[in-house]
């Protein structure tokens, strides 16, 4: 009754209707009236349920455009998501379901609200939430909510490999491997063309190239990574692998080899100043020569094809090794971001024969095209000289094998990471690929070529790994 | 690996509500999806996405695509640039890795300014900053959204200043395609060793070059595009944005000459807290004339039919059949009536 009271009252004030004393006893009639108290009754019920009705739909909405957090999930890779009820605040939920997932791999668990499978179709997968909330009736359809599971593809998947033009100029083979003998060791070469190049078709840009000069005792082995801004890069490589061991076999002159030879046995004998002074004479001079004249004929290759020299630029490092009685020589020269690393014979040391040129960002390292490397204050750190009894391996490479395997430059002089390098070669790694380093394996050079295939994400370019064991 | 960092500044004042954000937030989400259909950009693209209003905000820190999981945007008032460039400065120093001994470094980074005004605050200092410290060590590609961003201040921090002419839906999805096409290619050719940056392809109809010589200085603080009014609904107490787009033509009305200045209804939006955490805190005091305004909308939290009720503590809040309102903002109860003529509200930055 006061309800009904109160209610008539401001009804009537808000129409501006005032009651005066002598009208009460009417409106009290009014009040007590059965009509008016049932409508009173309805109105405040209809009411009542406009608020629910309301804050429901205010709750629906709110539900809908709440952003829902999955983690991303990749082709062909386990995935594992709680859809957490309580986190997102949905303990009012009275039933709900999972829709949408038919086609994609995952299947959603009722009870523990688990998303999981493995997800078979890449793209954002839109997965449709079904809901009802407390308060509403059992007819009322579903509430629809969309959520988004982003499903990477498998980068694997997304490369092609495109063959090369064999009728462009400079073609070349987008695949060599070769083993041979150097010096009385054994070497064995491979160099591939990286998925960057194979996914548009274009070359292999890495080259390489050795030779045993009989004539004078000497054995000489160069390897080169072409740039890949430089549109001819490919025969930039192959040019200054070619050219380092043109030089060496017709411009070592025997008269001043034998010079070399006696500095040597002296040095091996007693090691001082004086003989360190006209080793690094000799080998600075010598191999200065070699590196200029590479330079040189590029340039030269260039102007007479009528093309910028800057189209060739390519890295260039070059070993020269020849065995006496007392040991190997071990001369070498280095442009670029490739290293050469020697290995002792008990595999407990390595040297790092060269400077690498890298940049403060990626892509900043110096090419053998570049005639202002002669100039720099950097130039005689380009040489390294090592005398030893034996060693175990010489090897030579492209970035495309140092990037992924040795990351950076401090692990370069780090043994451990020689060693890992090593048993990954020897067949510890996923693939479980391996390289059989026997005298007698006459299938060394597939197994290097094949154990160059490794998969690293991120990495991708091409590969150029020399080894001489 | 090396990592190919992306850096977005994106500008979220409230003259971009509504449709302009909407674009922005679905545009990056496509640029994701594009970028790993591209082997070489899913192994090496690192993205960041900065916003800033009268604040700045990290929205997502600097991340491999394949984690990127799209985030919501907010908006904010006003258009600090300076604290957006100081807050991407903070972030590159924070994040960018040099090549040293033993770190393997990153390729140079890039960033995406896109902004659609016109600063409210003094940007000098941040210009030269980034002059002095960032101009060589990354990237930056400014990307005026709209006619009347401040191009020759942009022109100080880069002479990659483009336009884009965000007339529709399809001109958005040109545009972040463009952008996509440009993340592509340089994610090829700082692999192949070069360190420059190359643009995509510019179609010179939805995105151009700004020629930087023949711009002149816009310097004012408020951003006069539009006419943004901020409100609070009195029934669910959220925020929402009130926006109102400048006339460019003439309005000629049966040979009278209306109003030299006014503003068209865009719509009327939701906002979230958000707003408030990204405002500029000092006190702006920019009024406009309920007469330049045409149109009135509803109220997009709860419909109500009023969106425009300017309370006694001159905030705005939306207003419905009821007797006696409840001011949202400070509280106050009372009646409204409709007033006459114009009166001043307070306008945002914008
Ligand atoms: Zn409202
Ligand atoms: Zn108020």
């Amino acid at each position: 009754m006061e309800e009904t009271k109160r209610y008539l009252q401001s009804l009537l004030f808000q129409n501006k209707i005032d009651i005066p004393e002598s009208k009460q006893t009417l409106f009290e009639d009014f009040i007590n009236n059965e009509n008016n108290i049932t409508a009173v009754k309805i109105i405040k019920e209809k009411q009542r349920m406009i608020m629910q009705n309301w804050n429901l739909k205010n709750r629906i909405d709110d539900i809908t455009h709440q952003s829902v957090f999955l983690p991303n999930g990749t082709v062909n890779k386990i995935y594992e998501a709680k859809i957490d009820f309580a986190q997102l605040g949905w303990i009012d939920f009275t039933s709900f379901e999972i829709q949408n997932l038919e086609e994609t791999g995952l299947t959603f668990d009722h009870d523990s609200k688990l998303l999981f499978g493995i997800p078979i179709i890449s793209g954002d997968l839109k997965i449709k939430l079904l809901f009802k909330i407390e308060g509403e009736s059992e007819e009322t359809p579903f509430h629809e909510k969309i959520m988004t599971v982003i499903v990477n593809p498998d980068p694997k998947s997304l490369w092609k490999n495109i063959e090369s033009d064999r009728n462009a100029p400079f073609a070349k083979d987008d695949h060599v491997a070769i083993s041979s003998t150097f010096l009385d060791k054994k070497i064995v070469v491979a160099s591939k063309r990286g998925r960057s190049h194979a996914n548009v078709g274009s070359f292999r840009e890495d080259d390489f190239a050795f030779k045993n000069l009989d004539s004078n005792g000497w054995s000489v082995l160069g390897v080169s990574d072409g740039a890949g801004s430089a549109a001819l890069s490919r025969k930039g490589s192959k040019l200054a692998c070619d050219t380092v061991v043109d030089y060496f076999e017709q411009n070592l002159d025997k008269e001043n080899l034998k010079d070399f030879d006696e500095i040597l046995l002296e040095h091996y004998k007693k090691t001082d100043l004086e003989t360190s002074k006209k080793i690094s004479h000799f080998v600075y001079n010598t191999l200065l020569k070699a590196a200029h004249f590479v330079n040189q004929k590029i340039e030269e290759f260039a102007g007479n094809i009528d093309e910028e020299l800057k189209k060739f630029h390519a890295t260039l490092i070059f070993a020269l090794v020849k065995k006496y009685d007392f040991g190997y020589a071990i001369l070498t020269f280095g442009v670029g971001d490739c290293p050469i690393g020697l290995l002792n014979k008990d595999l407990t040391e390595v040297t790092l024969m060269n400077f690498i040129d890298v940049g403060e960002f990626g892509g900043g390292t110096r090419f053998i095209t570049m005639p202002e490397i002669f100039q720099s204050e950097k130039l005689s750190s380009r040489f390294g000289f090592k005398l030893v009894d034996d060693f175990s391996y010489l090897m030579l490479m492209t970035d495309g094998i140092y990037d992924p395997k040795f990351v950076v430059e401090a692990n370069l002089e780090k043994i451990e990471k020689w060693n890992e390098f090593l048993s990954d070669l020897k067949g510890n790694n996923q693939d479980n690929s391996k390289v059989d380093f026997d005298d007698e394996n006459g299938d060394v050079a597939a197994q290097l070529s094949n154990w160059m295939d490794f998969w690293s994400p991120g990495n991708h370019d091409d590969r150029t790994l020399a080894i001489i064991y | 690996m090396r990592r190919l960092p992306i850096y977005f500044l994106i500008d979220i004042s409230e003259s971009m509500v509504g449709e302009p954000i909407q674009q922005v937030e679905e545009g990056l989400a496509t640029i994701i999806q594009a970028l790993k259909t591209d082997p070489h950009a899913l192994e090496t693209v690192y993205v960041s996405i900065i916003v800033f209003a009268g604040q700045p905000k990290t929205l997502v820190p600097l991340q491999e695509i394949v984690s990127f999981y799209p985030p919501k945007f907010p908006i904010g008032s006003g258009t600090s640039l300076s604290k957006g460039l100081g807050h991407l400065m903070y972030e590159l120093r924070s994040n960018i890795v040099k090549t040293t001994y033993e770190v393997k470094g990153d390729w140079k980074p890039i960033v995406f300014l896109f902004t659609d005004g016109v600063p409210t605050d003094d940007t000098q200092a941040a210009i030269s900053e980034w002059k002095n410290n960032w101009q060589r060590t990354a990237n930056l590609i400014a990307v005026s959204f709209g006619n009347e961003t401040d191009t020759k201040l942009l022109g100080q921090l880069t002479e990659n200043v483009l336009h884009f002419k965000n007339t529709n839906v399809q001109s958005y999805k040109e545009f972040f395609k463009w952008v996509t096409d440009s993340i592509k290619t340089s994610s090829i050719s700082v692999e192949n060793n070069s360190s420059g940056f190359e643009l995509a392809k510019l179609d010179g109809e939805t995105i151009s070059k700004i020629d930087l010589t023949k711009e002149e200085p816009n310097k004012q603080y408020v951003d006069d595009n539009y006419v943004v009014l901020s409100g609070k609904c009195q029934n669910t107490k959220r925020p929402y944005l009130m926006k109102y787009r400048k006339n460019i033509a003439p309005s000629i009305y049966a040979g009278i000459e209306l109003a030299s200045k006014n503003y068209k209804l865009v719509g009327a939006y939701q906002v979230d807290n958000n707003y408030f955490e990204l405002a500029d805190n000092s006190n702006f005091n920019n009024k406009v004339n309920t007469e330049e305004l045409f149109g009135a909308p509803t109220c997009p939290c709860c419909g109500n039919q009023i969106a425009f009720a300017v309370c006694v503590c001159q905030k705005i809040h939306c207003i419905g059949d009821e007797q006696i309102s409840t001011c949202p903002w400070c509280n106050n109860q009372g009646s409204y009536g409709y007033g006459e003529g114009g009166f001043d509200v307070n306008r945002t930055q914008g």
